[in-house]
C-alpha cells in the first residue's frame, strides 16, 4: 500500500514538473533545427540561368535534366541529357521537332529513346540526348552555377 | 532487533534463490550504470553522426511545436515538414523522447543531449528489467542485465540518438506484457482495459522508435488475437470473451490513434500515402536493385545512395506534380527488374553477414574529437566481440527451441520467436549493418535465460514455480515457427548453392 502511495505521489510530481516545463518553455528560447537531412530541391538546370538553352529553345513537356557536359569529339559540342515524363516517345519527338525548328536547330539535334520495358503508368518514360552549341557559364559569381546538384554539369563522358 | 533478524532469516530461507538473484541484479545494474557513464564520456563531444542529425533536428522542431502551442501561435509548418517528416525515412520516436530536454535547453550542447539520452535509455532498461523480474523471474532479469546490459557497444548505442537499442528494450516490455496477459488468460483472468491500453502503447512506442518493428508487431497482434479466441473458446459466461476482445480492441485503438498523427502528417507533407516510413521502396531498390538503374539510369554522382534517389524523385515530382513517394516506388520497381531469386538470396546472405560482422563497428566513429583512448576502443571491440557469442547462441536458441517442459517456457519461446523472427525480416528488404543487432540482442538474452532455466530445471535445481503444465498446442505452434525458420534458411542455402 505504502509503495502504491509513493508511486502515485511520484507520478503526480512528474506530471506537475512536466506541466511547469511546458508552460515555461517559450521563455527558454527557441531551438534552431538545421533541416540538414532535407535540403531544398536544387533549381532546375535549365532555369537557373547558369548554362541556358540556345536562344528560342524551350521544352513544353515535363523533363528532368540528368547530365550536361562539353564534349570534344567528333566536333566540340554540348551534350545535354534529359528524361521526359508522362508522354510517349512519338509525342515528345513531335514536340521536339517543332521546338528545335523554332530555335533554328536541326531535328537531328535530339535523339529520343523510350525506356525499355516500363509499365504503362510509368511517370518517367524515356531519354532525350541533345547535341547543342557549347555555352559558357553565364553567372560565374553565382554559387548555384558551381553546384553540380543544380547544373548537372559533369566531365565529358 | 531479534524480531527483525528472525523476519529476515525467514525470508532468506523461504526465498533464498530469489534474494541472491536480486542482489546479483543490483550489482549488475550498478555495473551497467558505471559502463553507461564511461561510454557517455567517450561520446560526450561527438557531434551527431549520420541519421543522428535528423533525430536531433526533429527533436528541436518538436520542442518548438510545443512552444508554439502553449503560446497559442500557429505551428511552424515548414519547420516541422523539413525536420520532423524530412524524407519520411524515420518515425520521430527518439525525437519525442528528447523533446523534454530541448524544451528546457533549446540550445543544448551535444554532451548534454547524449547524457540525457543515456539517462533515458538506462531508465527504460531498468523498467524493462523490473518487468522481466516480475513476470518471468529474477534470474531472467539477471541474464538480460548481462546480455545485452553489459555489452559495451550496446551500452554505447544507449548514448546515441539511434532508436535501435531503445526499441529492443521496448520490445522486451512488449513480450513480458504479452506473456503476462496470455498467462492470465490461461488461468481464467480476462485482461483488463488498462492492460490492453498498455500493450497498444508499448507497441506503438517501439514502432515510433524504430519503424522496422512493424512485421513483428503484426505477428504479435495476430498471436494475441488467436490466444484470446483459443483460450476463451466456448466461454460465454459473463461475456468473458467479449471483454477480452474489448481489451485487445482497445490496444488496437491506442496503437492506431497514436500512429495516425504521424501517418497523416507525413502523408500530407510528402504528398503521398505514408503509413510508417517511406524507406521500404528505396531500401529494396538500393539493396537488391541495379544501382545503375535506380534513377532510370545512374543517380547524380555528387550524392549518396540514399540522398541521390530522393533528390531525383523530388525533381521528377516537381516536373510532373506527382508525389515523390509514388516516384520512389516506380524507381525501385524499375531498378529491381531482372532480379533473379539467386541474386536476391545471395544479397540476403550478404545482409546477414553484415548484420553479424563487426558488432562493434560503430565504436570507431563514436568518439570525441580529442579521443586518444585507443585502449577504450580495444576494450569495446574485444568485450563486445566476446559477449556477442552468447548473443548469437541465444538468438539461435530462440529460433530453434521447441520446448514441452512448461506452459510459461512455451509462451516465452513463442513470444521470443515472434520478436526475433519479425526483426530478422529486415535483412530480406534492406541493407544491413552493425547498427541493427542492438534491437534484437535483448531477445537473444531472454532466449539464453530461457535455455539456462530449462537446463537448470532439467537437473532439478530450480524450483517449480507452480507452473501450468505444458500445452500440446503451444508445442505445435513453436514447431511451426521453427519449421518456418528452417524452411527459409534451407531455401537461402539452396539458392546460394
Amino acid at each position: 500500500m505504502a509503495k502504491v502511495t509513493v508511486v502515485r505521489i511520484l507520478g503526480w510530481a512528474v506530471a506537475l514538473v512536466a506541466v511547469v516545463v511546458v508552460a515555461l518553455s517559450p521563455r527558454f528560447g527557441r531551438a534552431e533545427p538545421t533541416a540538414d537531412y532535407r535540403p531544398p530541391v536544387p533549381a532546375d538546370a535549365l532555369a537557373n540561368g547558369c548554362y541556358p538553352l540556345p536562344a528560342g529553345l524551350r521544352f513544353d513537356f515535363p523533363y528532368q535534366v540528368r547530365s550536361d557536359a562539353d564534349v570534344a569529339t567528333p566536333r566540340p559540342h554540348r551534350r545535354l541529357v534529359l528524361q521526359y515524363d508522362e508522354r510517349d516517345a512519338a509525342t515528345v519527338r513531335r514536340m521536339l521537332d517543332a521546338e528545335l525548328s523554332a530555335a533554328g536547330l536541326p531535328a537531328g539535334a535530339a535523339v529520343v529513346t523510350p525506356l525499355d520495358g516500363v509499365p504503362a503508368g510509368s511517370i518517367v518514360r524515356g531519354t532525350v540526348v541533345l547535341t547543342l552549341p557549347r555555352v559558357a557559364d553565364q553567372r560565374p559569381a553565382d554559387p548555384t552555377c558551381a553546384d553540380p546538384a543544380s547544373t548537372k554539369r559533369t566531365a565529358a563522358p | 532487533m531479534t524480531a527483525v533478524l528472525e523476519k529476515e532469516s525467514v525470508a532468506a530461507v523461504s526465498r533464498p534463490r530469489r534474494s541472491r538473484a536480486d542482489l546479483l541484479l543490483l550489482v549488475l545494474v550498478a555495473s551497467h550504470l558505471v559502463l553507461a557513464w564511461v561510454m557517455w564520456t567517450r561520446v560526450q563531444e561527438r557531434t551527431p553522426i549520420g541519421d543522428e542529425k535528423y533525430y536531433l533536428d526533429a527533436a528541436r522542431a518538436l520542442s518548438n511545436l510545443v512552444r508554439d502551442l502553449v503560446s497559442l501561435h500557429a505551428p511552424h509548418g515548414a519547420e516541422l515538414r523539413d525536420n520532423v517528416v524530412g524524407n519520411g525515412w524515420f518515425m520521430p520516436g527518439t525525437p519525442l523522447l528528447m523533446t523534454p530536454l530541448l524544451l528546457v535547453l533549446p540550445h543544448a550542447d551535444i554532451g548534454q543531449v547524449r547524457l540525457y539520452v543515456s539517462v533515458v535509455t538506462t531508465l527504460l532498461l531498468i523498467a524493462a528489467l523490473l518487468d522481466v523480474r516480475r513476470v518471468l523471474g529474477p534470474w531472467y532479469a539477471v541474464v538480460v542485465a548481462v546480455i545485452p546490459g553489459l555489452i559495451p557497444m550496446w551500452v554505447l548505442f544507449g548514448a546515441t540518438m539511434y532508436g535501435d537499442m531503445p526499441a529492443g528494450i521496448l520490445l522486451v516490455l512488449l513480450v513480458t506484457r504479452l506473456v503476462a496477459v496470455v498467462r492470465g488468460l490461461a488461468a481464467g483472468h480476462v485482461p483488463t482495459l488498462r492492460q490492453g491500453a498498455l500493450l497498444g502503447l508499448v507497441a506503438v512506442g517501439s514502432l515510433y522508435v524504430r519503424g522496422s518493428t512493424m512485421p513483428l508487431l503484426a505477428g504479435m497482434a495476430a498471436a494475441a488475437l488467436l490466444a484470446v479466441l483459443w483460450l476463451l473458446r466456448g466461454r460465454t459466461r459473463r461475456g468473458e470473451r467479449r471483454r477480452a476482445l474489448g481489451a485487445l480492441a482497445l490496444s488496437a485503438v491506442v496503437f492506431v490513434a497514436l500512429l495516425l498523427p504521424w501517418s497523416i502528417g507525413a502523408s500530407h507533407a510528402l504528398g503521398g500515402r505514408v503509413v510508417t516510413t517511406t524507406s521500404v521502396p528505396l531500401g529494396l531498390g538500393n539493396t537488391f536493385g541495379d544501382p545503375t538503374l535506380m534513377c532510370y539510369g545512374p543517380c547524380d554522382p555528387d550524392s549518396t545512395m540514399w540522398f541521390g534517389p530522393v533528390r531525383y524523385s523530388r525533381e521528377v515530382a516537381r516536373a510532373t506534380g506527382h508525389s515523390e513517394v509514388e516516384v520512389q516506388g516506380q524507381m525501385a520497381s524499375y531498378a529491381l527488374r531482372g532480379l533473379t531469386p539467386h541474386r536476391y538470396a545471395d544479397q540476403v546472405v550478404t545482409d546477414f553477414e553484415n548484420y553479424l560482422r563487426e558488432p562493434a563497428g560503430y565504436a570507431e566513429v563514436l568518439h570525441g574529437p580529442h579521443d586518444a583512448a585507443v585502449g577504450q576502443l580495444t576494450f569495446i571491440t574485444r568485450v563486445t566481440g566476446w559477449l556477442f557469442w552468447p548473443v548469437i547462441l541465444g538468438g539461435v536458441a530462440v529460433l530453434l527451441l521447441v520446448t514441452r517442459r512448461s506452459y510459461d517456457a512455451q509462451l516465452l519461446s513463442i513470444g521470443l520467436k515472434l520478436f526475433l523472427g519479425g526483426l530478422l525480416v529486415q535483412p530480406f528488404v534492406h541493407v544491413a549493418g552493425s547498427r541493427y543487432w542492438p534491437t534484437a540482442a535483448p531477445a537473444a538474452g531472454l532466449g539464453l535465460a530461457l535455455v539456462l532455466g530449462l537446463a537448470a530445471r532439467a537437473r532439478g535445481r530450480a524450483g517449480e514455480r507452480g507452473d501450468r503444465p505444458a500445452s500440446r498446442v503451444l508445442t505445435w505452434v513453436q514447431g511451426l515457427l521453427t519449421a518456418g525458420v528452417a524452411l527459409v534458411a534451407a531455401a537461402l542455402a539452396l539458392l546460394n548453392a
